[in-house]
């Protein structure tokens, strides 16, 4: 009994260690690439770079505002961060990311969806793994233990056993870190600037009236986000997306600038979807806020 | 509770240590398996254990009641009463609903119209599988092959035993229940060979059936849009992933078991290498296509008379055992017409003795093809939702101008494609070097074991992961 409890312990770390390694391995890879959006900031700009603007978001701040064409016509630098679907503590993260990796923005322009304008149940989102590489840094962490749930919190614990988090997201996390040793330079669908477009041509089979809404801001981690823009000398600026055929009214109590451009894309031949432009609407809408900023 | 859960890792070590260390001798063992096996059930439902204490406690009297009398009248009564009562809750928790639709429909068909009450039922887990394992002590008792058991205890635990409760091996009372009667001594040989088992278990489920299962569903779901090459993938990828859900499964039980010192007969010994239709289920599902032999086919009559119908009835009601669908019952039916033709020709045998290695080769990789093919086919009426699907998705696999492959419409799934080949191959191998060797199980070295944690780690189905087949049935 003693041999055989013995020889399974003795396995048992041989077998630990060796996937901790290879998940060691695996994640380094991953934070020495610019496969997902926190990757790429650190790797692809220097460090204390100075953006004019960053880009906040998820699947609609990803593919609205072409960050390319802005900088063209107005001269400037900036990022698209966006990660398609996630919500406002993903993008609180990637601010944190931002500011912690010594990188300078002077507007954070945060792309807010109807369904974060009040307060919602906080939890990890589906793409939060892109920050696993980072894993060891304190405000990661944090954030993982604060909203992760479960008996194993695989991402939390990926701290000390980085298999957990590893195994868990294996199509999502191994996989893409095999590529990277190969090409570093390999993205998860976005440019050069950060940014992602719906196909050409792809058109959304809808013939809705318009809809006029009132809503109003209150959730709380706006509030927090303007803080922490503040604090490291930043101003936060509120973007609202075209929706098809949605006109918002919005009350401002919260003292943040918005750019409400809810209504800016009026035909449904540019729209991919009820809340996401195609390459041309994404063009209309990129003007329309051009023009809002000159 | 399922195997690949974190419950029972934590489970299975503190009950291994509490049996081994703290409760030594074989009374207080069998109340800790009998404990725990109950909590391993009642994770599920704990109303469920309700059931299995009634069937235990009515098999336990009436086999005792079997015993005493020397009638054979009342002792068959009391074999009939253990049947009806078994075989009734079984009817009525699984088949009620199935016959009560069948019965609508048939009267629906010849134009009457009648509406009918679904009953609200919750199909207790593994019911079919400890009901069969009762009525085989039940009837061990009336044949006089077993003498009933005065120890309640043993008897219980023997009916709940956690490692093969609600997915099999379906055990014999004349194997197991002696094993609960005796002392039991800490075998290091046997617990090393179940740890091996469970390693290749959970391979087979977490890698093979759970990313093949993705992949399976997808085409499943849209199979009328696909064309021929999805179609035939899906097919395929299910006959690995049944086989590695419910194999996996069987393995993991078995290893469980002989850490606590018990040795449960084989329920799979490499099926898809199998020659004929007649090899295959002498290597599939094992525990009960020799239940099924020894309680249904020889007191039909066996091959002594209507061997033939015998042999179909075995099939149909096998068939019917999987679930309450006709799918079930037409997927027992074809295998009934593919095994009835080699039955008659007495050449069901011909492959029996024949030595593994001597039939490596191109005869025996023909056969072996031709073998699988067929039972891939037949899978597509286990798999299906309906008869009519069964049907549609097999007429398409053979004629079809569609050009839709939903495997290959993205990146990621076609990565899953890659990992279920990639993971059924080395499946392959490993199976096909120990089936070479004459071995019925894979029991690889300490190196091989490291390369399997490895895969399970890294090319598991962890985030996507289904639950076991079987254990719907």
């Amino acid at each position: 009994m003693r041999e055989f409890i013995l020889k399974l312990l003795k396995y048992s770390l041989i077998a630990v260690l060796l996937i901790n390694v290879v998940a060691f391995a695996s994640l380094f890879c991953l934070r020495k690439s610019e496969f997902y959006k926190p990757s790429y900031l650190v790797n692809h700009f220097e460090e204390n770079t100075k953006f004019d603007y960053i880009i906040l978001g998820s699947s609609r701040g990803l593919t609205t505002i072409n960050t390319k064409q802005v900088d063209k016509d107005l001269e400037t630098r900036g990022v698209n961060l966006s990660i398609d679907d996630t919500g406002l503590p993903t993008h609180k993260l990637m601010l944190e990311h931002f500011y912690n990796n010594n990188f300078e923005a002077k507007k954070v322009i945060l792309t807010l969806d109807r369904g974060s304008f009040k307060k919602g149940e906080i939890k990890i989102n589906d793409n939060d793994y892109r920050f696993l590489p980072f894993i060891t840094n304190d405000y990661v962490h944090d954030y993982c233990s604060k909203y992760e749930k479960g008996v194993i919190k695989k991402l939390s614990y990926s701290k000390y056993f980085p298999f957990l988090g590893l195994s868990f997201y294996n199509a999502e996390l191994f996989f893409p870190s095999i590529i990277t040793i190969f090409n570093k330079e390999k993205r998860n669908r976005f440019d050069d600037y950060g940014n992602y477009q719906y196909p050409a041509g792809s058109k959304l089979n809808s013939n809705n009236k318009l809809v006029t809404d009132e809503v109003e801001i209150t959730n709380p981690m706006v509030i927090e986000l303007k803080r922490l823009c503040k604090k490291n000398n930043s101003e936060l600026i509120l973007y609202i997306a075209p929706i098809y055929k949605t006109k918002l009214i919005i009350k401002n109590d919260i003292g943040v600038e918005i750019i409400n451009h809810a209504n800016s894309v009026e035909s449904s031949d540019n729209f991919y979807d009820h809340i996401h432009v195609n390459q041309e609407g994404r063009e209309i809408a990129t003007k329309a806020v051009i023009d809002y900023i000159k | 509770m399922i195997f690949n859960s974190i419950e029972f890792a934590l489970f299975l070590p503190l009950v291994f240590l509490l049996y081994w260390f703290v409760f030594k001798n074989r009374i207080q063992q069998n109340i800790l398996l009998l404990i725990a096996s109950y909590v391993f059930y009642g994770w599920w439902d704990w109303r469920f254990l309700l059931l299995i204490f009634f069937s235990s406690f009515l098999d336990f009297m009436l086999s005792k009641k079997i015993g005493e009398s020397t009638r054979k009248s009342t002792r068959k009564l009391l074999l009939v009463s253990s049947l009806f009562f078994n075989l009734g809750v079984l009817f009525y928790f699984k088949y009620c609903n199935f016959f009560i639709d069948s019965f609508v429909n048939s009267f629906t068909f010849f134009g009457n119209e009648i509406t009918s009450n679904h009953i609200d039922i919750i199909l207790p887990v593994g019911i079919s599988f400890y009901t069969f394992q009762t009525l085989s002590y039940t009837i061990d008792v009336y044949r006089g092959r077993l003498s009933p058991t005065k120890d309640v205890i043993s008897f219980f635990a023997f009916v709940s035993f956690f490692p093969q409760l609600v997915a099999g091996p379906i055990e014999r009372a004349t194997n197991l229940l002696p094993q609960f009667l005796k002392e039991r001594n800490f075998q290091r040989k046997l617990a090393n060979s179940g740890v091996k088992l469970i390693i290749w278990g959970l391979f087979k489920k977490i890698v093979v059936a759970d990313n093949t299962g993705i992949l399976v569903d997808l085409v499943y779901d849209n199979f009328e849009t696909q064309n021929q090459v999805a179609l035939i993938l899906g097919a395929v990828l299910f006959s690995f992933q049944i086989y590695c859900d419910f194999s996996g499964y069987s393995d993991i039980a078995i290893g469980t078991a002989r850490l606590f010192g018990f040795n449960l007969m084989t329920n799979f010994s490499f099926p898809y290498f199998s020659r004929d239709i007649a090899e295959f289920w002498r290597r599939w599902h094992i525990s009960l296509s020799t239940w099924f032999r020894d309680y249904l086919y020889i007191p039909l009559g066996g091959s002594k008379e209507f061997k033939v119908r015998n042999v179909f009835i075995v099939f149909l009601v096998s068939g019917f055992w999987h679930g309450a669908n006709w799918t079930f019952i037409l997927w027992g039916l074809v295998h009934a017409l593919l095994f009835i033709p080699l039955f008659i020709t007495g050449n069901y045998l011909k492959n029996k003795y024949a030595k593994n290695k001597e039939l490596i080769g191109v005869r025996f990789f023909a056969s072996t093809i031709i073998t699988f093919t067929m039972v891939t086919l037949a899978w597509v009426f286990f798999r299906a939702e309906n008869i009519t699907q069964a049907f549609t998705y097999i007429e398409h696999l053979f004629v079809n101008n569609l050009s839709d492959n939903i495997l290959f419409s993205s990146n990621k799934y076609i990565l899953i494609l890659l990992i279920s080949i990639f993971s059924i191959l080395v499946l392959l191998f490993i199976e096909a070097s120990f089936y070479k060797k004459n071995k019925t199980e894979v029991a690889l070295n300490s190196k091989g074991l490291l390369f399997l944690i490895l895969m399970i780690t890294f090319l598991g189905a962890f985030k996507n992961h289904s639950e076991f087949i079987y254990f719907q049935f």
